[in-house]
């Protein structure tokens, strides 16, 4: 296998790039189930899916760090685990709110 | 989205994400309590399979599932959100954090799955399989616990 250092990136950067998204609120484009549309910008009073746009700039930032890791000499296999273990813990506190209310 | 549609969709997402939780708790036993030869018995044969071979297979039903949990995400938006944010919030909470580790175990099928492919060694393959475990029986157990409080 050539470059296994490419996959170790996609796999840092999709998971740093979606929960900066996240965190952030970083999509800007939505999807409207009920009018079965898609925007760039929340509609009030509409339910919107967000899950989508975070996905999509998960997908970017996963190309971005396939690049950046190829020009690795090694795959830095513990990087991604703690990478991804360090997102769920962030994404774990960004939820929080939910079960304290 | 129709009903039968709706119905038939959630049943078979649900019978994917069995084979995945079985494919991966299969080769997680596999990678951290290798069977020895002489032994015998149901612990011994839950963990004698061949791990290598599960990873490409893990893949693809982590894909296919989640596609198929993708597809049911606006009828749950509409048809259950709404109530579980004014009756049960902790449950949106508990969506939002499944949705969240399938994102995050979708990023790590790369390097799982270069992993298993390559010369990376007992530890890295120990490490990403078990995050991925973790990550496939989390979501599965999040997507019962709030089916059961309002299903779709």
């Amino acid at each position: 296998m050539t470059h296994p250092g490419a996959y170790c990136g996609a796999s840092i950067g999709a998971a740093a790039a979606y929960t900066l998204a996240v965190l952030a609120g970083l999509p800007s484009f939505y999807y409207f189930p009920r009018l079965d549309a898609w925007g760039l910008q929340p509609l009030a009073d509409e339910p919107t899916v967000r899950w989508y746009g975070y996905l999509l700039v998960g997908l970017i930032g996963g190309a971005l760090g396939m690049l950046a890791g190829r020009a690795w000499p090694r795959p830095r296999w513990p990087l991604v685990w703690i990478a991804a273990a360090v997102c769920m813990v962030l994404l774990f506190a960004h939820e929080w709110s939910w079960f304290t209310r | 989205m129709n009903p039968i549609v709706r119905v038939t969709l959630l049943m078979i997402h649900g019978l994917s994400a069995v084979t995945l939780l079985g494919a991966i708790t299969h080769q997680a036993l596999a990678v951290w309590w290798t069977p020895r030869p002489p032994a015998s018995g149901w612990w011994h044969a839950l963990r004698s399979v061949h791990p290598e071979r599960y990873a490409s297979a893990i893949v693809t039903l982590f894909v296919v599932t989640m596609l198929l949990g993708t597809s049911l995400y606006p009828s749950f938006r509409v048809d259950v959100r709404p109530g579980l944010d004014t009756r049960a919030p902790w449950g949106t909470g508990l969506f939002e954090l499944k949705e969240h580790g399938v994102a995050i175990g979708l990023a790590l099928l790369p390097a799982y799955w270069c992993g298993w492919r390559s010369a990376s060694g007992r530890g890295a393959r120990r490490a990403l399989t078990t995050f991925l475990a973790i990550v496939i029986w989390w979501a599965f157990l999040a997507g019962q616990i709030v089916n059961n409080l309002h299903g779709l």
